[in-house]
């Protein structure tokens, strides 16, 4: 059985008439990062604010860690962490002060865990200094130090990386990376850029005009994004031969269709198309194709390609 | 409910501005004891009583109140701390309203505070003073009752008269915590508060003269202020006017409830 967390079922969010969200149906299994990908109002932030119950679908229903009754959800809820859009932070306090309103607006007793919070974001030397002069990227690792105070198993997290300079995403990225390595917490994490969350989502869910375009693992997005030669030929048995004796790769991959892709040579085509001309091998289709992800998540979304 | 008022208890121990507002309300207090006090003596005029009247209990917790609902419940909703308790504490809307409202009536009572130990130690000295203007429970009850002797039996019934007025101030900020959660703008709040609050006590100051108000008002807190403010009060008197203020905040509290039941949170 699939060990899911949380499922949507054909969810539909409508502000004065026009759809945010068009039946949204996804399913959210445990232990995996989820990318949700979607540009400015594609409903990334609807379908988050839905689940962590601050906004309500118009039709449709939802799945939480096995429950489904709104009721029982909003129980469920303290199993979630979130920092949708701001994270919840007092500006007069500071980090320590701010830990510690929400460890016990948690009621968790165990006070440990504030300073360990801190040093886990890397704030452990802020000391007394008011969030109000935390940059922004101080203020986005202590909004994810609050989500994980209740020591959550699914973790929300809009835009977190938004606005940072380099060395921030950086920081976010390899925080939310220990956290699932360390603590295997479920995470759906939003952006407008597929190509920030490639290296920390292992599954992606694209937006867009609130309806679900694509949903692929990482290997599936690999496979789609990874530039590579397409050949189509007759006898693909003797051409794989050639590949391996005569360009020495086994860098290829035979598709369903008998095609082949090779992921070496994309950028000495000619080689490859002499080498096997000179064998006889005529082939029916030799093409480069594979999108960079950027691209691939344009042409997703419906719009055209930037070549 | 617990961790809410406790967590919000131990934010507010912090904040600078109910500090500050608290030490204004006792300088509010002891302002208008001693313009009652020297008015009584003769030694200022009762001219003095206009600028005064706008520290009296009556004028600084309309604006107090609305001020308070505004700071701590608006700025609730604007740092996430509401969404925060919501979407990862597993607290219903209605717990929140409950919890809020809680911590703003402690707060209220906080800020009348000066005024009623300000009443009580004046009051202990047998001085006499003055009623210079009407926009003061405490300084009426002060004015009112210099004949009486500062026995047990007095002191405990004026205790009683306090908390009964203190319970209807708080009950009338009420409006202050259905305006937070349905505006959610800290100046609006203040705004709308300070002047519903204040037409509301003015009304209910016109009561006994026009019967249709008093009928209206009657089943408010803001009708219970002429009616208790006497020392020989009936019991009866006093249940009613703890009942009008439960019932009152009850009252509010539902229809806030109804109406953040199913609001979006931004």
């Amino acid at each position: 059985m699939t060990d899911y967390i949380l499922k949507t079922n054909e969810i539909t969010k409508t502000f004065r008439k026009v759809d945010a969200l068009r039946n949204i149906s996804i399913t959210i299994e445990s232990g995996k990062i989820y990318g949700l990908i979607g540009s400015n109002g594609a409903g990334k932030s609807t379908l988050m604010r839905i689940i962590a119950g601050l906004s309500f679908p118009t039709s449709g229903s939802m799945e939480f860690f096995g429950k489904e009754s709104p009721k029982a959800i909003q129980v469920e809820r303290k199993r979630l962490g979130c920092m949708i859009e701001l994270p919840s932070l007092n500006m007069s306090l500071s980090a320590k002060e701010n830990i510690r309103y929400h460890r016990i607006l948690r009621g968790i007793s165990n006070e440990e865990i504030e300073d360990e919070l801190i040093r886990l974001v890397g704030l452990g030397d802020t000391g007394k200094k008011q969030v109000k002069d935390f940059s922004l990227g101080m203020k986005q690792r202590l909004g994810i130090a609050v989500s994980l105070i209740n020591n959550p198993e699914l973790l929300i997290l809009d835009e977190p990386i938004n606005g940072l300079d380099p060395i921030g995403v950086k920081e976010i990225r390899n925080l939310l990376k220990k956290l699932c390595e360390e603590r295997h917490i479920t995470v759906i994490i939003s952006s407008h850029n597929l190509p920030e969350l490639y290296q920390v989502a292992t599954d992606y869910i694209i937006i867009h005009d609130g309806e679900i375009k694509q949903t692929l693992t990482l290997q599936e997005l690999e496979n789609k994004c990874q530039r590579h030669l397409l050949i189509e030929c007759e006898n693909p048995e003797d051409l794989l031969v050639i590949l391996e004796t005569e360009l020495g790769t086994t860098n290829y991959k035979i598709m369903p269709d008998k095609t082949i892709k090779l992921y070496d040579y994309v950028d000495d085509k000619k080689k490859v198309a002499r080498t096997i001309f000179k064998h006889e091998i005529i082939a029916t289709n030799f093409s480069v194709e594979g999108d960079t992800l950027e691209n691939y998540f344009i042409s997703v979304i419906g719009g055209e390609k930037n070549d | 409910m617990i961790n809410i008022i406790q967590a919000d208890l131990y934010k507010l121990k912090k904040s600078k501005p109910i500090k500050i507002l608290f030490l204004i309300m006792w300088a509010a207090a002891a302002i208008v004891t001693l313009v009652s006090y020297l008015v009584a003596q003769g030694k200022v005029g009762i001219e003095i009583s206009g600028p005064i009247s706008g520290l009296s209990d009556v004028m600084t917790i309309a604006i107090v109140g609305p001020f308070l609902a505004g700071i701590y419940i608006c700025s609730d909703f604007s740092n996430k701390s509401i969404n925060d308790a919501i979407s990862s504490c597993g607290i219903s809307r209605g717990v929140v309203i409950i919890s809020k409202a809680i911590v703003l009536y402690l707060l209220v009572l906080l800020m009348i505070l000066p005024y009623a130990v300000v009443t009580i130690i004046a009051f202990s000295t047998g001085a006499e003073f003055s009623e210079p203007f009407s926009a003061s429970i405490f300084l009426h009850i002060l004015a009112n009752q210099i004949e009486l002797d500062l026995t047990g039996t007095v002191f405990r019934k004026m205790l009683v008269i306090m908390f009964v007025m203190m319970l209807a101030y708080a009950s009338q900020m009420s409006i202050g915590i259905l305006l937070a959660f349905i505006v959610r703008k800290t100046s609006l709040v203040i705004f709308l508060g300070f002047g519903i609050i204040l037409v509301l006590q003015i009304l209910g100051g016109l009561g006994t003269e026009i019967s249709f108000i008093e009928n209206i008002l009657s089943f408010t807190p803001f009708s219970v202020n002429n009616q208790v403010l006497i020392m020989d009060v009936e019991v009866d008197v006093i249940l009613k006017a703890i009942g009008i203020s439960l019932l009152f905040i009850v009252w509010i509290l539902s229809i806030t409830n109804g109406v953040f039941r199913k609001s979006e949170i931004k």
